[in-house]
């Protein structure tokens, strides 16, 4: 009775969220993946694969775009936990202030922040004059419409999220595991390693998987931080739904962006310190 | 007792022949509606959605008064506009369609848009020559005419005079031209593809010299607002413009001047469309002959919204330099076909990015 209770619970619990998730998210993403592997006569096929793979452009928008996301994602992590770390350590009136300000960018809209980005990457924003005025170069460098300029956007969009997981997982980690690590003679690098890293790792693998994700399907950032000179995956696909209108090259475009994802995240739990043994 | 039956039959009285006017009102209705048989309809329009309240205040207004109809108006840029339409294919519910250059041709293509009746459209015969049927077989009316300008900073570079002058040595990094896939993109390998061969069709020419300027370009623009942002930023110096946008570029504060180079400019018309699935025909003729007509032509030019397809409107010079007005102006634009461009965007754009993106 109890457990029929609880099985009765759990279904009203997750009912209305599953629905929804059901409807407005799977269902559209099997229709995608169907259709990705649909010939004109409605048969099955890997045609529009082999299409799509053989591109010279694709390709190279695939690599650039994975490329970029390796690059940011390593910097999340590199910047985020010790912000994090110290989030968890704070009295909680200057916690939440800091939450509030690693919050605040997630609060505005990305088109304004990257456009914020204009005014500090072009040719007369800051970083040019600073570079002038400490007379590292005499004309303006060339930072916007590049990669790196798009690194740097994503790298903005994305931390807070990075930090916000990590900060989570960081919360559960109890303090006293910490202290009796110190006090048996663990270095603070090693604690690090040994306890914290393995007792955070689930949010670190979410953390991850959102921002490689994120790096792997923005399209505001590089549209407007890398111009036509930069394309990605998606700003390649939008051109081929929606100028070209070949949906079927847009849709296996869509179905390759989902499987790097999928791999990463299955990839990073093979790493998880406990696995490793 | 007596004076409240007097009130109560004084009451009566009044309700009654509110009751009768009532149902006089309601009896004239019919007749109402034989004079206006659209009253209540309404009207689906997809277009862009720029300069809405002025929009809404010379031709949707002044159409909704007229015949009694709500306008409802579906927003958005040609491609995404073009990708509703086509999805909602079996099930249409746009009347009228508005696109730019070859996007009105795929919309042909892709069987959205339907000719129109000349006969219902009793404008049509003030429009300029070119603008009462650019595509062909009647599929859309050219109702304002647009042209692709070049500017430049007059205290920061040289005057230009020729679209050779684009692949100029000391404009490297200050340089930026429309995408492939903006309305005006292609037209830049025909005017390069003039400028350095004479030719407009010799396009392997436009291509050569494009390989040559991408290394010197700030970025490529693919909006009209990103271009005002990098002409705010004083990111570029010269550059095509679509005509527009001259409005937002005089007002960055910044010391501008447009040029007609020696081997013209680009012209081309944003064109109205009859709904491949409308049932409403009557209507949308009114409508399309509503924004031909010289009193809404006039206001949008007044307004500086859109330029004029009316040959008969006469604008002060100071909005008409403004606009894509005068005959100095017009007989120096080249119409490019957008059927030729519609069949060659895969291609040109395989070959841009591959250009652009390597």
């Amino acid at each position: 009775m109890n457990t029929l209770y609880r099985k009765r619970a759990l279904l009203l619990l997750l009912g209305p969220g599953g629905a929804f998730l059901l409807f407005f998210f799977l269902s559209p993403l099997v229709f995608v993946l169907a259709e990705s592997f649909r010939d004109g006569a409605g048969g099955v096929t890997l045609m529009r694969y082999g299409e799509v793979l053989q591109n010279r452009q694709f390709r190279l928008v695939f690599v650039r775009t994975l490329k970029m996301a390796l690059i940011v994602t390593p910097l999340a992590v590199l910047f985020g936990y010790p912000a994090a770390y110290l989030m968890t350590k704070l009295a909680p009136g200057k916690k939440s202030i800091l939450m509030s300000l690693v919050i605040l960018p997630l609060m505005t809209s990305p088109v304004a922040r990257t456009f914020a980005w204009i005014v500090i990457l072009g040719k007369f924003g800051i970083v040019n004059h600073t570079l002038q005025v400490l007379h590292l170069t005499q004309e303006p460098v060339r930072l916007m419409y590049t990669e790196g300029a798009i690194i740097v956007g994503l790298l903005q969009l994305f931390m807070p999220i990075m930090v916000l997981t990590l900060a989570s997982a960081l919360e559960n980690v109890q303090e006293e595991v910490e202290e009796a690590a110190l006090s048996l003679g663990s270095s603070r690098i090693g604690t690090f390693f040994r306890i914290i890293l393995p007792l955070s790792f689930e949010g670190l693998i979410m953390g991850v998987t959102l921002v490689f994700t994120g790096c792997i399907t923005a399209y505001v950032t590089p549209a407007i931080l890398g111009g036509a000179r930069v394309l990605t995956l998606a700003t390649l696909m939008r051109q081929e739904a929606l100028v070209l209108m070949n949906w079927e090259a847009a849709t296996v475009i869509a179905v390759i962006m989902i499987g790097t994802t999928l791999i990463l995240y299955n990839g990073l739990r093979l790493f998880k310190p406990g696995n490793m043994t | 007792m007596k004076k409240r039956v007097m009130l109560f039959l004084v009451v009566l009285l009044t309700f009654s022949m509110v009751l009768s006017a009532q149902g006089a009102k309601e009896s004239s209705s019919p007749s109402t509606d034989a004079a206006n048989p659209y009253e209540g309809q309404t009207l689906n329009l997809s277009w862009w959605g720029y300069n809405m309240d002025l929009l809404d205040k010379n031709v949707v207004k002044p159409f909704e008064d007229a015949y009694g109809v709500k306008v409802v108006s579906e927003t958005g840029n040609n491609a995404d506009r073009l990708t509703k339409m086509v999805a909602r294919k079996d099930n249409p519910i746009i009347d009228v369609a508005f696109f730019a250059g070859a996007w009105a041709y795929k919309a042909m293509q892709e069987g959205v848009i339907k000719p129109y009746d000349p006969a219902k459209l009793t404008n049509l015969s003030a429009l300029m020559e070119q603008a009462r049927d650019p595509l062909g077989g009647n599929y859309a009316v050219g109702y304002t005419i647009q042209h692709l300008g070049l500017f430049y900073r007059p205290d920061k570079v040289d005057k230009i005079t020729s679209w050779r002058d684009l692949s100029r040595e000391d404009l490297k990094g200050y340089l930026s031209i429309p995408g492939i896939t903006t309305t005006y993109g292609p037209s830049i390998i025909y005017m390069l593809s003039k400028a350095w061969g004479g030719d407009y069709e010799d396009t392997e020419i436009g291509w050569k010299k494009i390989e040559e300027i991408a290394p010197n370009l700030v970025t490529v623009y693919n909006v009209s607002s990103q271009l005002n942002t990098l002409i705010a930023q004083e990111e570029v110096y010269v550059a095509p413009y679509t005509s527009f946008s001259w409005g937002n570029i005089m007002n960055s504060g910044l010391e501008v001047a447009n040029v007609i180079p020696e081997e013209g400019l680009v012209g081309s018309f944003s064109v109205v469309s009859v709904g491949a699935g409308t049932e409403k025909e009557d209507l949308v003729h009114l409508f399309i002959d509503h924004l031909l007509s010289y009193d809404v032509q006039m206001a949008e030019a007044m307004d500086m919204v859109d330029s004029p397809a009316r040959t008969d409107i006469v604008l002060p010079p100071e909005i008409g330099d403004n606009l894509t007005y005068g005959e100095e102006l017009i007989s120096e634009l080249h119409f490019f076909s957008e059927k030729e461009m519609a069949n060659n965007q895969k291609e040109w754009i395989t070959r841009w990015n591959a250009i652009f993106s390597n």
